[in-house]
């Protein structure tokens, strides 16, 4: 053990970026931080490896979710922390004590290890993969079984991977491994690369093991920057007999061999489709483009077997001829036409580093043999319109999403008393929310209406639906990569001129909050054109709301207001009085639930700049009021409560201490907004930013301090931006809305 | 004591007339300690101990299921009866801070002691061996976890504080900012370091 105690300041800051990170950019990011300093990057990794939420001082409030559980240790190996997964291993960052080295673990998903041909597979791949000794694959330490899980340790690589490479040169960063791309040495380096990522291969297939699933990610850079061959998941192994058909298809569309993406016809698949795929990793490296893409597996299925890619040239006009050929030839549709062996394919590839004349032909006979292939295109097409279904089925566990991922919208529109209207006319776009600062996208149309089903990419957007006649409707939405049908609910507000009444218009601005709290601090917003409703929404609006929409209401209501239907209640307060209980500003809705009012009143939250433009100005005044000398203005008394306050209690208090909405016109702002400051609390539709940038979906700002915040200027600065919860128990009795809507939502 | 009369008393508008009278020595020794004067804090540490474990013992009773939200009524319960409601919002948090420290301070030693005392009155020690048991198994062994709090406060001495509040006096986040005169957010993060670096320590 070295005496070296890392700084504990550096250590937090490098752990807090890193958990803000994928797990598999984190191996990459320590390295960068920690500069070789191997004590601090252990540090960090032993906090990561410890970060994880479970019962460990389990606190009953929500919390974002972590990785799944990892095991603390596996037989002689401690766990570090997670370094990717696939879809049946998750491979682990290990420390050896006893050798003192580090190590990579694949360990079977805790759910596989129930299955007996899983285990078996995995077993297989193990067994596999240690009986290779090359130097460009991954050396096996041990095969082992701890407490159930099944996992064997290899050499730690420090990487990077090819994939992480090649996305740091398409987001035009520099690699850290490779040549700057387009540069006189990238051809000749990447050339020899794969070259040796070949060598690897014609010695495993010459054992008699095909990969199957050769890309950029399973392609890792070892500690003496030499490139070596990883996962031998989905192996094909000779001796040990053929595999069943649906695991064929378990490899990375992208860099599938035709003769995979076309397993229906039973073809054989044989150690030409790993010369196929590193054809396509080497065409990705060349023009930093995938040779086939498409909107779902089925699509990029159909032009793995049918489509001509682009000649690498065409893409980037500094690859060599000779380069291009190479590529070509490796990626031929028919596997006749490919280099016979991988062997084969290093030795051209070396032909031309050396600057000698390589053996394949020019594409132009190539070009001749797909279009061969494309006169039958029919033919394939139909055999993979079977597949696409099964590899769907196959690949929603997997690894690799793409866009049949893609959630889908569909809108109904509803008139005013929530009849249904077929006949509104209208089109929909979406605009893009940045989830670090709010700012909005520019709009993309996707379709008019009616809209039944139109997939977008997933996000946070704002829909907007505009009508014919003028009205429009703008809906907050998170769209997640689910691929579900969101059925969404747009209000059919007739055209009135006074559909601004009560509402006060701010004009375009920026609005650049300093404080450490926002969620855009020193990141300027753009703000359109916005109106935004003068008082907060009070219990008789929300109450009609309710009625129209057959919501349930809040759960205060619920339980301690019976009659709550009825209009003018007067409610006994608990302490001897009564209060007018329509004229109070609603609280106790769910954030969804506010959500809906406003969308139902043919407006939207207010986004977090908006809510605090309009109580600060530009010139972020401390009150939202005119006279800045007077501090004691607004409905701010301190009011304390606590964890175990009863809900009766809470209700009481709430009933004791709200003010009815714009009972104090002199803490009002210059423009004529009420209790912008106090009061009760006002939801928005930003999302909360934890720490690094995390955005933690589940969460969004609620401004403005309520009845129950104090009158110091810590104070507000923490209820300013207290967080409400999206989940089913509601906001609290201290938290309401008012409205929002753009003048010109596009 | 009726908890309606508890959350009354917990409003801190000091221009309330139900507030009026002289401070109470509690309230006396938190103002000091506000000013800074750490023997107020050791002072106060000792009448919270034998406080909140003489309510501890039996004087309160909960109907609540949820043992945090025991040490939460405990702690305030405690808070009132020393301060009689006549603290301002800035003792409180002081209170809080040396009142974790307390509850802390019981809830080991309390977990030390367990196994050799004999539970020879039943329902004596019902509280605290509930809230032990709980806070027991979500530390994975208070006595080792008190140990390896120990580690964190000469690591981050303000994280460790943070722990105590949330952990052992069942403060929520908002309660711990406020206490600490952070923010929420900060609050949060703070949590999750301190999560790990314990976690960690005790692996």
């Amino acid at each position: 053990m070295t005496a070296h105690e890392p700084e504990w300041e550096e250590v937090r800051r490098i752990f807090e970026a890193a958990r803000a990170l994928p797990s598999a950019e984190r191996a990459d990011f320590l390295r960068t931080e920690c500069r070789g300093d191997e004590a601090l990057e252990r540090a960090v990794l032993r906090l990561l490896a410890a970060d994880r939420e479970d019962s460990f001082l389990g606190l009953d409030e929500p919390a974002a979710a972590g990785d799944a559980q990892a095991p603390e240790r596996l037989g002689p190996i401690e766990i570090l922390g997670e370094l990717g997964r696939g879809g049946m291993g998750v491979v682990f960052r290990g420390y050896e004590p006893e050798l003192d080295r580090d190590v990579a673990v694949k360990c079977l998903l805790g759910h596989l290890s129930l299955d007996e041909a899983q285990v078996e597979r995995f077993r297989r791949e193990a067994q596999a993969v240690a009986r290779l000794h090359h130097p460009s694959i991954v050396p096996i330490h041990f095969v082992g079984q701890d407490r159930g899980h099944h996992f064997f340790a290899m050499e730690f690589l420090p990487g990077p991977d090819l994939g992480s490479e090649l996305e740091r040169m398409k987001l035009g960063q520099a690699p850290q491994r490779l040549p700057a791309h387009r540069t006189t040495a990238s051809n000749g380096r990447i050339a020899e690369l794969v070259a040796d990522v070949a060598d690897a291969l014609q010695y495993a297939h010459d054992q008699g093991i095909v990969h199957r699933d050769i890309k950029p990610s399973n392609l890792i850079f070892g500690a003496d920057g030499r490139i070596t061959v990883v996962d031998f998941g989905l192996a094909q192994v000779e001796s040990l007999g053929s595999l069943t058909r649906t695991d064929v298809i378990q490899g990375s569309p992208h860099y599938m061999s035709p003769e995979q993406a076309r397993i229906a016809s039973q073809k054989k698949v044989d150690h030409r489709t790993d010369v196929y795929s590193l054809g396509v990793v080497l065409y990705e490296l060349l023009t930093l483009k995938r040779p086939f893409e498409g909107e779902t597996f089925q699509e990029i299925f159909e032009s793995i077997a049918s489509r001509e890619p682009p000649l690498a040239r065409r893409l980037n006009p500094d690859v060599p001829r000779d380069l291009e050929t190479i590529c070509s030839v490796a990626m031929a549709k028919e596997p006749s036409e490919r280099y016979a062996t991988a062997g084969a394919f290093a030795a051209d590839l070396r032909r031309f580093v050396e600057h000698r004349a390589i053996l394949a032909k020019p594409p132009a006979a190539l070009r001749r043999a797909w279009r061969a292939v494309l006169r039958h295109r029919k033919l394939v097409t139909t055999g993979l319109v079977g597949v696409g279904a099964l590899v769907l089925g196959s690949w929603m566990r997997g690894e690799l999403r793409v866009r049949a991922t893609y959630p889908r919208l569909a809108l109904e529109v509803r008139g005013r008393a929530g009849a249904v209207r077929d006949d509104a006319a209208g089109r929909v776009s979406v605009r893009r929310i940045d989830l670090l600062n709010g700012a909005l996208g520019p709009p993309e149309p996707i379709g008019h209406l009616p809209l039944t089903n139109v997939r977008v990419e997933p996000g946070v957007y704002r829909v907007v639906v505009s009508f014919d006649n003028g009205a429009y409707a703008e809906l907050f939405r998170d769209l997640p990569a689910d691929g579900d049908l969101h059925e969404l609910v747009a209000w059919l507000e007739p055209p009135e001129t006074t559909a601004h009444e009560g509402m006060v218009a701010f004009e375009p601005t920026t609005f650049a909050p300093t404080e450490d709290e926002c969620p855009n601090a020193g990141r300027p917003v753009e703000l359109e054109r916005f109106w935004l409703d003068r008082f907060e929404v009070t219990n008789a609006q929300y109450r009609r709301f309710l009625l129209a929409t057959e919501t349930p209401p809040p759960s205060s209501w619920a339980d301690f207001l019976p009659g709550w239907e009825a209009e003018g209640l007067e409610v006994e307060t608990g302490d001897g009085r009564t209060v007018a209980f329509d004229e109070l500003p609603a609280v106790g809705m769910t954030w969804e639930d506010a959500r809906a009012f406003a969308e139902w009143a043919g407006k939207r939250l207010p986004t977090h700049a908006e809510l605090g433009h309009a109580g600060r100005g530009s010139e972020l005044r401390l009150w939202p009021w005119a006279d800045q000398t007077r501090a004691n203005l607004g409905n701010v008394n301190g009011v304390a409560y606590w964890l175990g306050t009863s809900r009766r209690e809470l209700w009481q208090l709430y009933l004791q201490n709200a003010s009815p909405v714009g009972a104090q016109p002199e803490a009002a702002t210059a423009d004529g907004v009420h209790d912008l400051l106090g009061n009760v609390a006002e939801l928005t539709e930003t999302m909360h930013v934890g720490p690094k940038g995390a955005v933690d979906r589940q969460w969004f700002y609620a401004l403005g301090g309520a009845w129950d915040a104090a009158r110091t200027s810590q104070d507000l600065g923490n209820d300013a931006h207290s967080l409400a919860n999206l989940g089913a128990r509601g906001a609290s009795c201290d938290t309401g809305l008012r409205c929002a809507k753009s003048a010109f939502p596009h | 004591m009726q908890s309606s009369s508890l959350l009354r008393s917990f409003a801190m508008r000091t221009d309330d007339d139900a507030f009026e009278g002289p401070p109470t020595e509690t309230v006396q020794l938190l103002r000091r300690l506000g000013e800074g004067d750490e023997m107020a804090g050791e002072e106060l540490f000792g009448r919270l101990y034998d406080e909140l474990r003489k309510l501890a013992r039996g004087a309160f009773q909960s109907q609540r299921d949820d043992h945090t939200l025991q040490a939460t009524a405990l702690v305030h319960e405690t808070y009132l009866k020393l301060t009689g409601g006549k603290g301002e919002w800035k003792d409180r948090q002081h209170f809080l801070a040396v009142a974790a420290r307390a509850m802390r301070q019981i809830l080991v030693d309390h977990a030390r002691g367990k196994g050799r005392q004999k539970r020879s009155v039943p329902g004596e020690r019902k509280l605290l061996d509930s809230i032990v048991d709980e806070l027991e198994a979500k530390s994975h062994g208070l006595v080792a976890f008190d140990e390896a709090l120990g580690g964190l406060a000469r690591v981050d001495e303000r994280l460790a504080k943070l722990v105590e509040m949330r952990f052992f006096a069942g403060m929520t986040v908002e309660e711990t900012a406020r206490a600490l005169g952070v923010s929420m957010r900060r609050v949060e993060s703070d949590w999750t370091v301190a999560r790990a670096w314990l976690r960690s320590a005790l692996s």
